[in-house]
């Protein structure tokens, strides 16, 4: 004797006639109802994704492309060197031992107004100067900054060496292992002690 | 093609061809599990109208989800629960459970339904539909699918208690049914 759940289980029952003709008139519908409305949805959400796609891809190139434009334009753009305190434009050479700041904007030489292009894009920015051996070395724009404006005397070279030989003393006076994060703290820390020291 | 008569196409072929359309290997899936999912409908239902309409909804949905069948289990195991879900959600349009406390739960008596097994099927379809919807549903889930009772008060939005009350009652009403039945046999034969 089967137990009653085998029984209940297993159990079949034929369904009355003409069900099938029912259902497959109901599958029919469905299909001529679903089938356009997905098609269409499909092809929306396809155009939609290949529209964002284009877009994003055409951002990145626009962006990376003004972005290596206005680069170039700083470097690339007329240099102007402080001789005296008077402004002059000028031309790279290695021999002529002058700093030479770029300038970026016609109308406003202040470098620090510059940190952005028109756009709004980011660049950073470095200045080309003639090295010790008149070959092209590139130094951040704040470094020029102090650099020229550290002393007004000709030629700014001089100025640089004996900044750097000073540098240099304080370095070999100071029990402090210099970093390149904490060389200024140490020349800052030193210069106040002496100013402060009767 | 005799399609009622065609079972030599195999279960994969059965449903690639439902999934593309072809509408003769539908009918033939039709064919080869409406009997067994028809028996299920007339269980869970009051009466062989509501079982036919439950039916014909309940292949429609087989025939849209198809092509979510991934063949962990068995392919009538998961028509089977297509079945039983779409009688659920039938049964829980229509039909609100009360709660049962929990001290009407200790005095209910639940013995076991050996007297069922020497009825018929039919004999025994036929007592389920004079089960209360709540009673039916519980009796079903548990005793003929093997369902828990956590699972059932998932499934019915009720908690486990009154699953477990539910199908107490179901089963002393369904022996009583026997015995009257038996009764009345037993008479009929003396007399």
């Amino acid at each position: 004797m089967k137990s009653l759940k085998d029984k209940m289980y297993n159990y079949q029952v034929t369904p009355p006639s003409g069900s099938w003709q029912t259902i497959a008139t109901a599958l029919d519908e469905v299909n001529s109802n679903v089938q356009p409305i997905k098609k269409t949805n499909r092809i929306f959400y396809l155009s939609l994704a290949a529209a964002a796609v284009t877009f994003i891809i055409f951002s990145v190139f626009w962006f990376n492309d003004s972005g290596k434009k206005t680069n170039e334009s700083v470097v690339k753009s007329t240099k102007i060197y402080r001789d005296s305190g008077n402004t002059k434009s000028g031309n790279l050479n290695g021999s002529d031992n002058k700093i030479k700041v770029p300038e970026t904007n016609g109308d406003d030489n202040n470098l620090a107004a510059n940190k952005k292009s028109k756009s709004g894009y980011d660049i950073k920015k470095y200045i080309t100067i003639s090295g010790p051996g008149g070959q092209p070395v590139k130094i951040s724009e704040k470094v020029a900054s102090l650099i020229v404006s550290s002393d007004d005397k000709y030629p700014p070279n001089t100025v640089w060496n004996s900044k750097v030989n000073e540098w240099r003393a304080i370095m070999k006076a100071n029990n402090l292992t210099p970093t390149t994060a904490n060389f200024l703290d140490i020349v800052e820390l030193t210069n106040a002690l002496k100013i402060n020291t009767p | 093609m005799n399609l009622k008569s065609n079972h030599t196409i195999n279960e994969y072929d059965l449903i690639q061809g439902s999934i593309n359309g072809d509408r003769q290997i539908q009918e033939l899936l039709y064919h080869r599990f409406s009997p067994k999912m028809y028996a299920v409908c007339l269980r869970y239902s009051g009466n062989a109208d509501d079982a036919h309409d439950l039916l014909q909804e309940g292949f429609i949905k087989v025939f849209k989800n198809l092509v979510k069948f991934r063949g962990d289990g068995s392919f009538e195991g998961w028509i089977r629960r297509i079945f039983v879900n779409t009688s659920i959600e039938h049964f829980r349009k229509k039909v609100n459970m009360y709660a049962v406390t929990e001290t009407q739960e200790v005095t209910i008596e639940d013995k076991e339904l050996n007297v069922l097994d020497n009825l018929a099927e039919k004999d025994i379809i036929a007592m389920i539909h004079q089960l209360s919807p709540g009673y039916r549903a519980v009796f079903n889930l548990h005793v003929i699918e093997g369902y828990s009772h956590k699972e059932i008060a998932d499934m019915l939005g009720i908690n486990e208690g009154t699953s477990k009350s539910q199908l107490a009652r179901a089963k002393a009403v369904l022996r009583k049914m026997v015995e009257n039945r038996l009764n009345i046999t037993s008479n009929t034969k003396e007399i």
